[in-house]
């Protein structure tokens, strides 16, 4: 029993609800103190009881306008307030239209409690490997806007979750995320695994976009996984094989061969394996069908 | 700190510390026991209250983000004279309470989505309710009395069995 | 076209209205003055030698009050039926995660949960069991302080003799013999577990609890309190849900909390977290099968030999009688020339099993059910068509020998799913499909369950009925409502019998002081053993009503005809109920009466394994149709048809309810239920990883109650709360096999199983464990 430690739970915490970005960073920047943003709080609040002494202060973001904005840019990009729910996403008939990628993405996250209060910019923070909406903004090529005291940085997401331990630097928050919406002669879809039809987090998940040119080659085509690697990635090992090249019944097995082989590689030796590899070809398989014309 | 907000309708005022969820401030300040603790990670919507008009899991929420804001618990759904409104009233009609603890999160949860969907089918009603267990019911009844609130209040018969399929499986 | 006003007619809960307004008082809801907290030590590891314990350091903490250990208990808190292997807390060892071992009582959770942290307690860890098969070998470490049968781990033995199978299984043209495995199944109920002691000035104590018996409760009490019976008083609070899950961890805690606040002289409450039910609570058994049938060239089933490992893990519970239930039973409904089962019941460290719904009648189900769905498809017989030839009927023997003397409703049962679910097209369209991703199937499952506890015991019911100054009636019974509508049940049974309005009736709750023992509320004797008490004296009542209104109209209290509430002479003068009621009170009658039933002594002999199990029977049968994503296991149910025959149904909101949920029990005890044990530590600890089927999991159910009816039971019901869940999973089970043309022979069939046919194991048990419980390792 020596070996066993009991920790103390959340003694006396601060909380604080700033009314700007500007407040809301003069907050987060104070190194003697460990300080966490509180977005949506489904991720963070979870057995708040047994939370041990890692934090004495919660900055409530909630009313931060500067995290809640859908804009577009001047060239065509979006920008995504990381402070906007799943359930705003899935109401707003721009973003569904333009993007519906991003709500296929949101539209199996929890049920309605969790996406009601579940932000996106939480979602990617939390840096769970099964992250649905890290997994869309993967696909996306989106980029992270991270504030600081000491300015804005532009950081790919896939970057940002490659070296997440678990929290952002500290002093710092995600403030919006920024891409190119898909083309409209692009496809996209997304495919997931979960242990029941609401409120399971994703086994295997695929985010894909494809696109095909007049004569039927491959013009773009992006593979981003969630669950199955240790954080939302692409694989460019596959996406490489099928451009510029129709996709027929050799390319396709070739294609799901590698993808499978690329999984084996990073997490073969997982528990989880013997399974997640059925997952993986049979994604990829009916994802890349999907997207390049034609189902299954 | 203290906490200020609309309560059913109420301002109220009240001293909490910043780590007690908004379901305990419910259910041990303010004596509303009606949110009810039945896994306290956001799993299963028994705590369900509404937000800004939106449901949410109490026990996912501090106090202290209500700060402000409108909250409207199970006990704030009551019909005027004091009884069960009609959505209550549908869910005993319909068999659709046994055991009766995951019931108050049903009610909110299905309020929410009648205020948003005043047509829901059952499909809608299946995904509007998705986020509450219920380990008594299976349920098609809770389904059931949704519906036939929905029509209901739109003012004319539901074109589906009112009385859910108990009165099926006796025909 | 019905004669009965109220019985079959749509009814609603009677305590549905505070359910519904959020108004209903749970344990966690119920606050009073003075009111202590309490928190539970328990034990992080499977199995230990209690070496040390001081409580001292936990006194001195601020704000806690007082706390309890096993030596605060008589005879050490022993307690447990039907073997006494248990305590209120853990005396010498603890035998699984999660074992209750002290009690702290505080003035809030916090400082009550500081009180536990100051507890010394030293454990000495001693090899853990783990597996069941091998709780029987020489070497397997030994778990009970004192062996049951004098066979270290071996806790019950049960057996089934009905002919001699060995010959005829010789002769039998065809012979299936395989092993099948069901796992461990968490009740789930939403509410968790609690109890609230308040102290009496006379030296007693009140506890309201959410338990499934409250009279079992209140003589624990008397027992590990050590305090006279008309000193404890046990009331049952409104209850979150049970599924038999609330027996002995209710007793334990109300037990925890009655001695907390004895000592303390203040009311105490303990309510336990999601993850201290998980891990502290008793699951449904796993089980292991090992089946042989025996059929003809004609496909006719003609003998069985079954063979039964339950885990009981760390104590008996009621596995011993749940296991005696699952013997009966394992062979299936069908006709047979001889059966043999042999069923033992073993200790281990995997948590603690006990009661669940179906009581080891889900468990032979499921898996004999996907047995006689292997042999048939042996056979090349279509699954249904066999079993409607192979099925019991009236005045066949059962599996055990037991003629079977009434009504039997289970191949209007089989032919009504095969029916409407469109079985025949369906079944041989799928067993025609192309090799393609996604593929349907369709399975089917049926199933016979005996009435009431059978050879279990004494078999009684007692209900009160009185009128009261204000005209209204009180009714009480013995049996507890946790949800499936009970005291709804006995309310609408009384008005009845009665010719009263139901709204006249007012039931409490069950309270050992004002309710008369009637044994427990499980085995699916509510409805029948209680709804005929309930009749028993609702008739009583009746007939002094009558002599009353007779001796007040001038004629024979025969000749007295009801109009609704009215009492009406031949010469049609009329007198209301409070009228009658007066008059009786007049003429100096007691309107107060007892009705007493029990079911007909029944034979069953242990020792041989033969006899009359049961007094009578329900059946039903069920069919599911899946569609399976072969590469990814993915399955979604596409429906399910069910038809139970329980003889009249009282309330039919209440049945299709409990139908309903059933069915969704089923769905996951096949598809994504995984209670299983890592070396002891429970895979899961809240509903975040163990799933249960939410709204969007269940499917469109068509249900069918055909109502053969029963002399015997009140106006012809039986009973069905828990036989209605049991077909679920092997007609799932039997689907997928279809669809999948692999049998898996194993429950649950989660992603994994489906595809790979092993359900691997996801590491980081232990760890999820201590988490649960505020430790780190």
């Amino acid at each position: 029993m020596d070996a066993l430690s009991r920790e103390a739970t959340l003694n006396e915490l601060g909380y604080v609800r700033p009314k700007t970005l500007d407040e809301a960073l003069a907050k987060l920047n104070q190194p003697d103190l460990r300080v966490r943003v509180l977005a949506g709080g489904t991720d963070l609040l979870r057995g708040l009881k047994r939370r041990v002494n890692g934090i004495d202060l919660l900055v409530d973001v909630a009313e931060v306008p500067d995290l809640k904005r859908i804009d577009g840019t001047g060239d065509g990009r979006i920008v995504l307030g990381a402070g906007v729910t799943m359930t705003e996403i899935l109401e707003s008939p721009s973003l569904v239209e333009r993007v519906p990628l991003l709500a296929d993405g949101c539209r199996v996250v929890g049920g309605p409690q969790i996406r009601n209060q579940a932000t996106v910019g939480g979602n990617v923070a939390n840096g769970a490997a099964c992250a649905d909406l890290t997994t869309v903004l993967v696909c996306l090529e989106a980029d992270a806007l991270v504030v600081s005291a000491a300015g804005e940085r532009r950081i790919p997401v896939a970057d940002l979750v490659a070296d997440l331990p678990g929290g952002l630097p500290g002093g710092s928050l995600i403030r919006a995320f920024e891409f190119t919406p898909p083309h409209p002669a692009e496809t996209t879809a997304y495919l997931r695994l979960a242990p029941r039809e609401a409120m399971s987090i994703a086994r295997a998940a695929l985010a894909i976009l494809g696109g095909l040119g007049d004569d039927g080659r491959v013009t773009s085509l992006r593979l981003a996984w969630g669950a199955v690697f240790p954080h939302p990635r692409r694989v460019p090992e596959v996406e490489t094989i099928l451009h510029g090249r129709k996709l027929e019944d050799g390319v396709l097995q070739e294609a799901v061969r590698v993808m499978e082989n690329v999984f084996l590689q990073e997490s073969g030796d997982r528990w989880s394996a013997p399974y997640k590899r059925n997952v993986v070809t049979a994604f990829t398989e009916r994802g890349l069908r999907q997207v390049l014309g034609g189902l299954a | 700190m203290k906490i200020h907000f609309d309560l059913n309708g109420q301002e109220v005022e009240v001293e909490a510390s910043a780590s007690t969820t908004l379901l305990t401030l419910l259910r041990e300040t303010l004596g509303l026991t009606g949110a009810k603790p039945a896994c306290e990670v956001g799993e299963c919507g028994a705590c369900s209250v509404i937000v800004d008009g939106r449901v949410v899991d109490s026990c996912l929420m501090l106090a202290a983000q209500v700060d402000g804001r409108r909250v409207v618990t199970v006990e704030g759904l009551v019909a005027a004279q004091d009884g069960p409104n009609d959505l209550q009233q549908a869910f005993l009609d319909a068999g659709a309470v046994q055991c009766g603890y995951c019931t108050p999160g049903f009610i909110v949860a299905a309020e929410a989505l009648l205020a948003r969907n005043s047509n829901p089918n059952r499909q809608e009603i299946r995904q509007g309710i998705a986020g509450n267990l219920c380990r008594c019911t299976g349920y098609h009844q809770i389904v059931d009395a949704v519906e036939m609130t929905a029509a209901r209040r739109r003012g004319y018969k539901s074109q589906g069995n009112r009385g859910g399929h108990a009165k099926d499986a006796l025909a | 076209m019905s004669d009965l006003h109220v019985v079959g007619h749509p009814f609603w809960a009677i305590d549905g209205v505070d359910k519904v307004m959020g108004r209903a008082r749970y344990v966690g809801d119920i606050h009073l003055p003075e009111m202590l907290v309490a928190k539970v030590l328990r034990s992080p590891v499977p199995h230990a030698r209690l070496a040390r314990l001081e409580m001292a350091p936990a006194l001195k903490m601020p704000g806690v009050v007082a706390a309890v250990c096993a030596d605060d208990f008589f005879e050490h808190g022993s307690l447990g039926y039907p073997v006494k292997d248990a305590f209120v807390l853990a005396h010498e060892k603890v035998r699984y995660v999660g074992d209750p071992i002290a009690v702290v009582a505080a003035e809030t959770e916090q400082a009550a949960q500081d009180g536990v942290r100051a507890i010394v307690c030293d454990l000495e860890e001693l090899p853990g069991l783990f597996d069941v098969e091998q709780a029987s070998m020489p070497g397997a470490p030994l778990i009970p302080l004192v062996p049951p049968l004098g066979k270290g781990n071996l806790v019950a033995e049960q057996i089934v003799r009905y002919g001699e199978p060995r010959p005829v299984l010789d002769g039998c043209e065809f012979v299936l013999d395989e092993r099948y495995a069901c796992n461990h199944q968490e009740h789930a109920y939403l509410e968790t577990e609690g109890a609230l002691a308040v102290p009496d000035e006379d030296g007693g104590v009140t506890v309201y609890a959410n338990d499934q018996s409250p009279f079992i409760n209140r003589d624990n009490l008397v027992m590990v309190l050590g305090i006279p019976p008309d000193k404890v008083r046990v009331i049952q609070a409104v209850v979150g849900g049970s599924f038999g899950g609330k027996d002995d961890i209710g007793y334990q805690t109300s037990a925890q909390v009655a001695a907390l606040a004895l000592k303390t002289g203040r009311p105490v409450r303990l309510t336990l977290t999601r993850e201290e039910s998980m891990l502290a609570s008793y699951k449904r058994e796993a089980m292991r099968y090992h089946v042989i049938l025996g059929a003809d060239s004609d496909g006719q089933l003609k003998a069985a030999k079954v063979e039964i490992l339950a885990d009981s893990g760390a104590y008996a519970s009621m596995t011993p009688l749940a296991a005696w239930r699952a013997s009966v039973h394992a062979a299936g409904a069908y006709r047979y020339e001889a059966v043999h089962v042999d069923t033992q019941v073993l200790y281990t460290n995997n948590g603690y099993s006990g009661a669940f719904r179906g009581f080891g009648n889900t468990e032979s189900v499921a898996v004999i059910e996907q047995a006689v769905d292997e042999l048939a498809d042996r056979l090349g017989e279509d699954p249904l068509a066999w079993r409607l030839k192979n099925c019991l009927r009236q005045g066949d023997r059962t599996m055990t020998g037991a003629l079977l003397d009434h009504e039997v409703g289970l191949t209007r049962c089989l032919e009504w799913v095969r029916q409407h679910s469109d079985w025949d097209r369906k079944r041989t369209a799928y067993a025609r499909q192309a090799p393609q991703d996604i593929r349907r199937g369709i399975g089917v499952a049926c199933y016979f369950h005996g009435s009431s506890l059978g050879g279990e015991g004494e078999d009684y019911a007692t209900a009160t009925l009185e009128v009261e100054d204000d005209f209204s009636l009180t009714l009480t019974s013995g049996l507890t409502d946790f949800g499936q509508g009970s005291r709804t049940v006995y309310t609408m049974i009384a008005a009845e019998a009665l010719g009263v309005e139901p709204q006249r009736i007012h039931m409490p709750r069950p309270d050992t002081q004002i309710s008369v023992e009637s044994g427990p509320t499980v085995a699916s004797r509510a409805t029948m053993v209680g709804g005929n008490a309930t009749q028993v004296a609702a008739k009583k009542l009746d007939g002094l009503l009558r002599k009353a209104a007779g001796d007040a109209l001038g004629c024979l209290p025969g000749d007295v005809a009801r109009f609704g509430e009215k009492y009406v002479s031949p010469s049609e003068n009329a007198l209301d109920f409070e009228e009658v009621v007066k008059h009786a009170r007049q003429m100096g009658l007691v309107l107060s009466v007892r009705g007493r039933w029990q079911i007909p002594t029944i034979e069953w002999d242990f020792e041989q394994g033969t006899g009359k199990p049961y007094f009578c029977y329900v059946f039903g049968a069920q069919v599911a149709e899946v569609s399976l994503d072969t590469r990814t296991g993915h399955t979604e149910v596409l429906g399910v048809w069910a038809a139970h025959d329980g003889g009249r149904i009282i309330y039919p909101q209440g049945a299709a309810g409990q139908m309903f949920g059933g069915i969704a029990q089923g769905i996951g005890y096949a598809l994504m239920e995984d209670m299983r044990f890592d070396r002891g530590y429970s895979l899961h600890t809240n509903l975040d990883g163990y799933l249960v089927p939410t709204a969007l999991d269940v499917p469109p159910v068509d249900l069918k109650f055909i109502e053969e009816p029963f002399e015997q039971g009140p106006f012809g019901a039986r009973n069905l709360a828990e036989p209605v869940m049991i077909a679920t999973a092997p007609a799932l089970a039997n689907a997928l096999a279809q669809a999948s043309s692999y049998r898996r022979r194993a429950l649950p069939l989660t992603h994994e199983q489906r595809v790979l046919g092993d359900p691997l194991l996801p590491p980081g048990s232990r760890q999820r464990c201590l988490t649960a419980m505020d430790l780190n390792a």
